[in-house]
C-alpha cells in the first residue's frame, strides 16, 4: 500500500437536493488518501452513487468544494478526466456496437494506441466475445465491458460504482482480486462504493460509511476494527435456551437471547470465547455450536437502522 | 487549437459509433424512393412526355423535377430522422455519461456530432444525385427519343442546386438536433420533426410564413434555378443558417448545463444568454426578410441575347397603343447593348424582334435591363428579364392572377345583391388586392419599386369600378329603371385610387377598354353614328391623349370601312384636327395613304404563303388568274359568317382563270390546318408565312377582308364587299370576262 499524505479525493461540504425535498447529500466532506482502495459503503439510497455523480461533475455543483489531487473538479473540467477511470451505475455502452468497437470510441476520444482494446479485452474476459454486439450481451458481460471502459486509459485513479453488480461468485473474486492487483502493483487509487461490508471487508484499505446522505464513518480499516471492535461478540448455540437463560444471564448479565436457541455474549478476546465456552460444558449446558464474529456487521446495521 | 484537436477527436468518434447503426441504409432508401418514382414515370409516359415541347434541357428537367419531389417532405423528414438516430445511441445506451467523462470539451462533442448530421445529409444528396444519374441513363437506354442522349448534364446547375438544398436543412437540422439532445425519448423530436414539416408545407401553399425553417428546402428545390438577382444564396437560405446557429447555441447552453433552469435562468445572468442571441437573431431576422426594393440606374440601359431559329439584326421596343417604336435595338451575333439619353416615361412596352411575338416588359429612364429572348420558331417562346426592373417584370409574367370565386361570383350573379351590399364585397375584394399589389414579391425576396406598385394598383382599381360603375349600373338601370343608383361611401376610397382621365395609363390595355366604355355610358354616347360619337366626344372631354385615343379609335375604324378614297379623305379632313398629337394623326394618314396606294391597276404587293400540302405559294404562282382571296383567321367570328358565302361563289365561278383563296393569319398554324382541312375544296387555303408582313402590306386592320386582283399582278379592288352582299358578285361578274354568261 502507497500511502502519502496527499489525497486523491477531497470534498467539504458536499451538499445535494433533488428538487425540494430531502438533501440526498449532506455535508459529505471525503478524504481520500493517494494509493488507498476506499470503499464507499451504504445501504441503497444512501447518496453513494449521488455523491460519485457529484464526484464526476456529472450532477452540476454550485459550490468548488471537490478537488481530484489537490487541483479544483470545476475548474478543470474536461481535462482533469485524463488521469481518471469511471464506472457510474449500469455502464454506458453502444448496444449497436461490439465491445471492441466501444472501446476504440474511447481510444479515439483519447487519442490513445488501439493496442490497449485487446489486452484490456484479456484482463476482464472478454476476449471471445470481443465481436459480438453488446445488446447481445448478458448483465454480467455488460458490466465486465463497463469496467474495461473505465480501465482502458490506465488512470491513477478508479472510480467505480457498485463494479461486482450483477457478477456470479467467481466474477466477484475476479474483480476483487484484480483492484488489488492494480492497487498493489501500479499504486492506482481506486475508490469502490458498494452495499456489501464483506466485499469493502476483503478488499479495501480506507472504509467510508454514508447513511441517509450523512456521513457515520471514514477512516482506515484498522480504525474500523477499532471502533466496532468494541462489539466483539461469541454466540452459543444451544438445545433450549429458556432452560438455560435464567443460569447463563445471571453469570453473564450481558448475554442476549435469540429466538433460534443462542446466546450472544460480548467479549474482549478470544481467550474469553475458550472460558465462557469451557464454563457452560462444565456446568452441563448441551453446546451445539459456537460462533464469533468482529461485531462489524451488527455494527453496521445499529448505524444505518435509524 | 486545442478545440481544434478535440473536435477532430470527437468527429472521428462519432464516424466509428455510425456502424451498424443503419444510417447507411436509411440514407440509400429514402434517396432512392423519389428517383425509383420517377423511372417508372420515364418509362411508362410515352417519348415526348417526359421532355415537354420546351425543348428544355431533359436532365436538367429530370434534376429539377426529382428535387422538387423529394425536398419538399421526404428531406426534412429524413433529416430529423438522422438526427435521432444519432441521439438515441447516446440516449439509450447511457452513452452521454460515457463521452462527458472524457478529457475532451463538451463543445466539441456536441459540434462533432452535429457535423456528422451535416455530414450524412451531404452524402444523402449525393445519392440522390447517382439515382437521378442512374434513372435518366435506364430511361435514355429504353426510350431513346426521350431526349437525353441530346443534352449534356448540366453540373453547375445539379451541383449548385445540391448545396443550395444542403444549405436550407441547415435550419431543420439545427432545431432537430436542439429537441433530440435535450428530449430523450424519439417519439419527441420526431413529432416535432413531423408536425413542422406538414405544418410548413400548409404554410407554403398559403404563401404565408414564409419564415418558417421546416420549408427552406422546399423553397430551394421550387426556384432550382437560384436567385434570379445574382446573389449567391436566396433569402431563405441564408435564414436557414441563421436558424441553425441559434438553435445550435441554444441547444448547447441546454446541453452543456442539464436543465433549462441551469441553463438560462440560474443565476439570473444566464438570461443574457438567452435574450442577447436571440436579440442577435431577431435582428438578422427582420433584415433578412425584409423586401428589398431595387434602386434606378445612373443609365439608361437595354441589353441582353437571343437564342432564335432566324437571324434577326434589330429589335424594336414600342409603345402601346400606337406601336409606335420608343427605341431601336440594333442586334450583333445574337447580342444587343443600347443605352439613350432619351425619356423614357416608365410603362409596359413591347419588346419585338423579327417574326416573334411582341413580348411585354417595363422599363423607363434610369432602368438597366438584361434581356434574354429564347424562341424556336414555333410555339415555345421564352423571354427573361433581369436588372432592376425584375420583380416588375416577374409581375406583368404570372402576378396578376386575380382572386378566383369572389369575383366572379360578382360578376355574374352581382344582380341579386341591394347596392350597398354589392358595394361592399366589392371594396373589401378591392382592399385585399391592393394589399396583394403591396406585398407581391419574387421568391428572392424583391419587390418592385414604389412607381409600379402605384400603377398596378391604378389598373386593378380600374376593374373595382367596373363592377360597380357599368356591370352593376347596368343591372340596376335595367330591373329598376326609376331607382336612382347610390352607393355607401366607401366606394370612393376606390374612386379615388384611379382617375379616368390619367393619359399615363393609356399604354394599358384594361385601361384603354375601361374608358371606352366608361365615357359611352356617362355621356350615353351611341356607337351606331360615328361621326355624332366624335363630336359629342369632342365637346365633353378636353384635348389630350385619352381624348386622342378614343377619337382615334373609332376614327380609324371608320377610315379601315370606308372603301371609298374621296369619303376617306373628307372624314380625316373633319376630324384630324381634333387630335392633339401629330403622331396619332400620322397614323391615321398613313393607313388612308395605304389603302390609297392600293387602288385599282396599282401592283399588288407580293405575299408568302404555305397551303395545307406544304406547298408555297406567292403571287408568282397566281399569274394569269384571277385572284379573289377572303382574308380570315379561325377566332374571327364575322369571318366565318361569311365564310359560305364566299365558298358559294367559289362554287359557281372557279374555272382555270379564276381561283378563290382564303388566306389565313392565324398565329396558331394547327388551328388553322385543323379547321381548313374540312372547308370546300374549290377554295384554295393558304397559311400566311407572315402575317405581320402581309398586314401592313395591305393595310389589313381589321378581318374579313376581301382582296381582287387581276391576272397581270395588278389590284382591281383591295376593299370588296362581303361577299353576302350582292355588290360583291357584281363586282365579279363586271371585271371578269366570260363571268356573266356562266
Amino acid at each position: 500500500m502507497n500511502q502519502s499524505n496527499a489525497y486523491a479525493i477531497e470534498t467539504s461540504g458536499l451538499n445535494y437536493m433533488f428538487r425540494y425535498g430531502r438533501k440526498v447529500v449532506n455535508e459529505v466532506s471525503l478524504k481520500v488518501p493517494e494509493g488507498s482502495i476506499f470503499g464507499f459503503l451504504g445501504p441503497n439510497g444512501a447518496g453513494k452513487t449521488t455523491t460519485i455523480r457529484l464526484l464526476t461533475g456529472m450532477l452540476e455543483n454550485d459550490k468548488d468544494n471537490i478537488s481530484i489531487y489537490g487541483k479544483s473538479l470545476k475548474s478543470n473540467i474536461p481535462g482533469i478526466f485524463e488521469g481518471m477511470g469511471t464506472l457510474i451505475e449500469t455502464p454506458s455502452l453502444y448496444l449497436h456496437l461490439n465491445a471492441r468497437d466501444n472501446l476504440r470510441v474511447i481510444t479515439r476520444l483519447r487519442k490513445m494506441d488501439e493496442s490497449r482494446v485487446d489486452e484490456i479485452l484479456q484482463v476482464v474476459g472478454l476476449f471471445n466475445d470481443r465481436k459480438r454486439k453488446v445488446k447481445e450481451y448478458s448483465l454480467g458481460m455488460k458490466q465486465r465491458l463497463g469496467v474495461a471502459m473505465a480501465l482502458l486509459p490506465d488512470p491513477g485513479l478508479l472510480i467505480l460504482d457498485e463494479p461486482a453488480n450483477g457478477l456470479d461468485p467467481a466474477g466477484i473474486i475476479e474483480i476483487r482480486e484484480m483492484l488489488k492487483r492494480l492497487n498493489r502493483e501500479q499504486g492506482k487509487t481506486i475508490f469502490v462504493s458498494s452495499h456489501l461490508l464483506s466485499e469493502v471487508e476483503k478488499t479495501c484499505t480506507h472504509v467510508g460509511i454514508i447513511h441517509k446522505g450523512l456521513i457515520k464513518f471514514q477512516g482506515s480499516m484498522a480504525e474500523l476494527q477499532h471502533s466496532a471492535g468494541h462489539g466483539k461478540q461469541v454466540t452459543i448455540k444451544v438445545d433450549d435456551a429458556s432452560k438455560w437463560k435464567g443460569y447463563v444471564t445471571e453469570k453473564y448479565p450481558q448475554a442476549a437471547t435469540t429466538i433460534s436457541n443462542e446466546f450472544i455474549l460480548p467479549v474482549e478476546n478470544s481467550d474469553d470465547v475458550t472460558n465462557i465456552t469451557r464454563e457452560l460444558v462444565m456446568h452441563g449446558v448441551p453446546v451445539k455450536g459456537v460462533r464469533t464474529n468482529e461485531g462489524l456487521e451488527e455494527w453496521f446495521i445499529k448505524m444505518t437502522s435509524n | 487549437m486545442n478545440f481544434f484537436n478535440d473536435y477532430i477527436k470527437a468527429f472521428k468518434a462519432e464516424w466509428l459509433k455510425l456502424r451498424n447503426s443503419g444510417m447507411f441504409w436509411l440514407v440509400l432508401i429514402m434517396s432512392a424512393f423519389i428517383p425509383v418514382i420517377f423511372t417508372l414515370v420515364g418509362l411508362l409516359a410515352d417519348e415526348d412526355g417526359m421532355t415537354s415541347l420546351n425543348q428544355e434541357n431533359a436532365w436538367k428537367s429530370l434534376f429539377s423535377n426529382n428535387f422538387q419531389g423529394f425536398g419538399i417532405f421526404f428531406y426534412p423528414i429524413f433529416l430529423a430522422l438522422v438526427v435521432i438516430r444519432l441521439t438515441q445511441m447516446e440516449h439509450r445506451g447511457g452513452g452521454w455519461k460515457l463521452i462527458e467523462v472524457q478529457p475532451i470539451s463538451k463543445l466539441s462533442l456536441y459540434l462533432g456530432k452535429f457535423s456528422i448530421a451535416v455530414v450524412v445529409a451531404s452524402l444523402c444528396i449525393v445519392a440522390l444525385m447517382l439515382y437521378i444519374l442512374l434513372s435518366g441513363t435506364i430511361i435514355m437506354l429504353a426510350k431513346p427519343g426521350s431526349g437525353f442522349s441530346k443534352f449534356s448534364i448540366p453540373l453547375d446547375f445539379v451541383f449548385g442546386l445540391g448545396l443550395r438544398l444542403l444549405i436550407s436543412g441547415l435550419g431543420v437540422l439545427g432545431i432537430q438536433y436542439l429537441f433530440s439532445v435535450v428530449i430523450s425519448g424519439f417519439i419527441g423530436p420526431f413529432a416535432i420533426g413531423l408536425v413542422g414539416t406538414i405544418a410548413g408545407t400548409m404554410f407554403l401553399g398559403f404563401k404565408k410564413l414564409l419564415w418558417w425553417p421546416y420549408i427552406a428546402p422546399a423553397q430551394t428545390v421550387m426556384n432550382p434555378n437560384g436567385s434570379q438577382a445574382g446573389n449567391l444564396l436566396m433569402y431563405y437560405e441564408w435564414l436557414s443558417v441563421a436558424w441553425m446557429l441559434i438553435a445550435l447555441w441554444l441547444g448547447y447552453q441546454w446541453y452543456q448545463r442539464k436543465t433549462l433552469k441551469r441553463a438560462f435562468f440560474k443565476p439570473v445572468v444566464r438570461l443574457l444568454y438567452i435574450l442577447l442571441p436571440i436579440a442577435l437573431f431577431a435582428i438578422f431576422f427582420i433584415y433578412i426578410n425584409k423586401p428589398v426594393q431595387l434602386d434606378p440606374h445612373d443609365r439608361t440601359v437595354i441589353a441582353g441575347t437571343l437564342d432564335t431559329k432566324d437571324k434577326i439584326s434589330k429589335a424594336y421596343l414600342v409603345a402601346q397603343p400606337l406601336m409606335d417604336t420608343v427605341l431601336e435595338i440594333p442586334i450583333n451575333n445574337n447580342q444587343f447593348s443600347v443605352s439613350t439619353d432619351k425619356v423614357i416615361p416608365a410603362a409596359t412596352y413591347f419588346f419585338k424582334a423579327g417574326n416573334i411575338a411582341p413580348q411585354s416588359v417595363f422599363f423607363g429612364s434610369n432602368d438597366s435591363l438584361f434581356i434574354t429572348l429564347k424562341s424556336d420558331g414555333r410555339t415555345s417562346t421564352k423571354f427573361n428579364v433581369t436588372g432592376n426592373r425584375l420583380p416588375e417584370n416577374e409581375y406583368i409574367k404570372n402576378g396578376g392572377e386575380r382572386e378566383g370565386y369572389a369575383s366572379y361570383y360578382l360578376e355574374n350573379f352581382g344582380y341579386e345583391m341591394k347596392p350597398a351590399a354589392f358595394a361592399k364585397e366589392v371594396v373589401k375584394l378591392w382592399k385585399d388586392e391592393m394589399d396583394r399589389i403591396d406585398n407581391y414579391m419574387t421568391a428572392d425576396n424583391l419587390k418592385p419599386a414604389a412607381d409600379f406598385i402605384a400603377l398596378q394598383k391604378k389598373l386593378s382599381s380600374l376593374y373595382y369600378l367596373k363592377l360597380l360603375d357599368s356591370r352593376y349600373a347596368q343591372w340596376h338601370r335595367v330591373y329598376h329603371p326609376n331607382e336612382q343608383l347610390e352607393y355607401p361611401k366607401s366606394v370612393d376610397a376606390i374612386r379615388n385610387a384611379v382617375n379616368y382621365a390619367d393619359s399615363t395609363l393609356l399604354s394599358y390595355e384594361q385601361f384603354r377598354n375601361n374608358i371606352e366604355e366608361y365615357y359611352r355610358q356617362k355621356h350615353k354616347l351611341s356607337l351606331s353614328n360615328d361621326t355624332a360619337y366624335i363630336v359629342k366626344l369632342c365637346t365633353v372631354l378636353p384635348a389630350g391623349s385619352v381624348r386622342d385615343y378614343l377619337i382615334y379609335n373609332k376614327l380609324k375604324e371608320a377610315v379601315g370601312r370606308t372603301r371609298d378614297s374621296t369619303r376617306r379623305e373628307m372624314l380625316l379632313a373633319q376630324f384630324l384636327p381634333t387630335i392633339s398629337q401629330p403622331g396619332v394623326q400620322y397614323q391615321l394618314l398613313a393607313q388612308h395613304l395605304l389603302l390609297k396606294s392600293l387602288n385599282r391597276g396599282k401592283p399588288a404587293p407580293d405575299f408568302l404563303t404555305t397551303a395545307l400540302n406544304k406547298d408555297t405559294f406567292s403571287l408568282e404562282n397566281f399569274k394569269g388568274r384571277y385572284i379573289i382571296m377572303d382574308i380570315w383567321a379561325t377566332w374571327c367570328g364575322p369571318c366565318r359568317a361569311q365564310s359560305p358565302n364566299f365558298e358559294r361563289l367559289a362554287e359557281q365561278y372557279t374555272n382555270q382563270n379564276v381561283a378563290f383563296v382564303a388566306l389565313s393569319i392565324d398565329d396558331n398554324k394547327w388551328a388553322w390546318q385543323n379547321e381548313a382541312s374540312e372547308k370546300s375544296f374549290r377554295v384554295l387555303q393558304l397559311h400566311s408565312n407572315d402575317k405581320n408582313l402581309f398586314g401592313k402590306a395591305y393595310g389589313i386592320e381589321y378581318i374579313p377582308r376581301y382582296i381582287f386582283i387581276g391576272p397581270d399582278g395588278k389590284i382591281i379592288n383591295a376593299q370588296m364587299p362581303e361577299p353576302g352582299d350582292q355588290s360583291f358578285e357584281d363586282i365579279l361578274r363586271k371585271e371578269i370576262p366570260g363571268l356573266a354568261s356562266l
